[in-house]
């Protein structure tokens, strides 16, 4: 569990780093949109050896921070990472434990996040966003995300091998 | 009645998902200021964050700084042939500058940019999230900035401060359709300024729509377009963007302007806060 605490902070800050680095116009987005504290979220869920209340509080704790210190939308990303987690949890009941489905329910994960995004914002009217930049923004933020959630499973199984860290699929 | 205890159960969660959504709309406000808890969690959250950040910003600094010593000669010979004419420039300004006092003071005009000062400030993280139109500056409260500041940048007009901690502040850029809505601006044809509202900006191609301009003119590709001062909140004159295109609206009463953002916001790392002298 603490690996993924680890991970998720680094995940965290990198998110905030690379949005200086990377372009974020709409025009210019292209496949580099980082979303690296979501993709986290999904592949760290097994080192929590399915102690989901320990789960839900890592969930609870970023979405917090996402929304204080990056996008001053409290409490609405903290809820949303709540559900995120839930329906991490539900996917991992779900799906046998594999490259293929880790990246599937990286997939599932980060559509839902914009979604739930879509919906919710424009309902309470924060801002207007139109279905067709919600689906453009996922799918060409996909590629870049993925890579990560699978450099980081790499990584991780490289340092739980090596460490004998527990983790339950 | 098993039947029954599944319907309340939609019915809490609907009725649960409305409150909700309610608190919501309450809570993710631009207008509502952060609570002192949020203040210093924001703060403390970002001191940790520039620290970790250093090391980054050691290391891009350095390679801006040689991707500019590439271009620095050439841009030195440029100077040299510029300096010889500053002070005849200068001289010509300063006279400029005392013609505008006087205009000004017959015309009681006090909403240009020589009524303000500027606080320079940098960018420590950008619109992640991407929904959101924010980016975060290391200057705040603190630094005398207050809510609904103009920001800009030596190419134009940025956006707004809507929320300020003490050591750090959120703009809200002017490509965000919420706020763009309110700045009333000018575009210049022939030498004068035709008024208008800048309503909207299309993501995909990344312009700013002007609408309500009712005269009926050859809008020029290229024509600068600035704010007016009209609102006060923006100063007048403030760089805005040119002209791409113009065309009739739906119903062919007014024109809808295209303008491309003087500013390229993704290279957006140092702004300035225009801020209200005395």
């Amino acid at each position: 569990m603490k690996i993924g605490m680890i991970v998720l902070v680094i995940s965290f800050l990198l998110d905030g780093f690379l949005s200086l680095w990377l372009p974020f116009q709409f025009n210019r987005l292209f496949i580099l949109k980082a979303m690296f504290t979501i993709t986290t979220l999904v592949v760290i869920y097994p080192y929590f050896n399915h102690k989901n209340s320990r789960f839900y509080q890592a969930g609870l704790l970023f979405g917090f921070l996402y929304d204080i210190i990056y996008t001053n939308t409290w409490p609405f990303n903290t809820l949303v990472f709540l559900l995120l987690c839930y329906l991490i949890i539900v996917l991992n009941y779900l799906l046998v434990s594999n490259m293929i489905n880790l990246l599937i329910m990286q997939m599932v994960v980060l559509v839902s996040y914009e979604l739930l995004s879509f919906l919710i914002l424009n309902i309470i009217g924060y801002t207007t966003i139109y279905l067709s930049d919600v689906i453009f923004k996922a799918t060409h933020s996909l590629l870049l995300n993925l890579f990560y959630g699978w450099l980081l499973l790499m990584v991780l199984n490289l340092i739980s091998d090596k460490y004998k860290i527990k983790r339950l699929d | 009645m098993r039947k029954l205890e599944i319907k309340y159960i939609y019915l809490i969660i609907l009725l649960l998902s409305i409150i909700g959504l309610g608190v919501f709309s309450l809570l993710i406000n631009d207008k509502r200021e952060l609570t002192f808890l949020e203040k210093a969690l924001k703060d403390s959250g970002l001191a940790v964050y520039k620290v970790i950040y250093l090391p980054f910003n050691f290391v891009s600094d350095k390679m801006a700084q040689y991707r500019e010593i590439e271009t620095v000669y050439k841009e030195n010979k440029l100077l040299k042939a510029k300096v010889n004419r500053y002070h005849l420039l200068q001289a010509t300004n300063n006279q400029l500058n005392r013609d505008l006092q006087a205009l000004k003071e017959i015309l009681h005009l006090n909403n240009t940019l020589t009524e303000y000062e500027l606080i320079n400030a940098t960018v420590i993280s950008r619109n992640v999230g991407y929904w959101y139109n924010n980016v975060t500056i290391n200057k705040g409260s603190r630094h005398g900035v207050k809510n609904d500041m103009a920001v800009i940048t030596n190419q134009g007009l940025v956006g707004k401060i809507i929320k300020t901690s003490y050591y750090n502040s959120d703009i809200k850029l002017i490509t965000n359709d919420d706020l763009n809505s309110m700045i009333s601006v000018g575009i210049e044809v022939d030498n004068r300024l035709i008024q208008g509202l800048l309503r909207g900006y299309n993501r995909s191609n990344n312009y700013l729509i002007i609408e309500g301009v009712v005269e009926n003119v050859t809008f020029l590709k290229g024509g600068q377009v600035v704010t007016t001062g009209l609102g006060g909140v923006f100063p007048s004159g403030i760089l805005v963007g040119t002209v791409m295109g113009a065309k009739d609206d739906e119903y062919g009463l007014t024109k809808k302007v295209m303008i491309k953002p003087a500013v390229d916001f993704n290279n957006l790392s140092f702004v300035s806060i225009v801020k209200r002298k005395g």
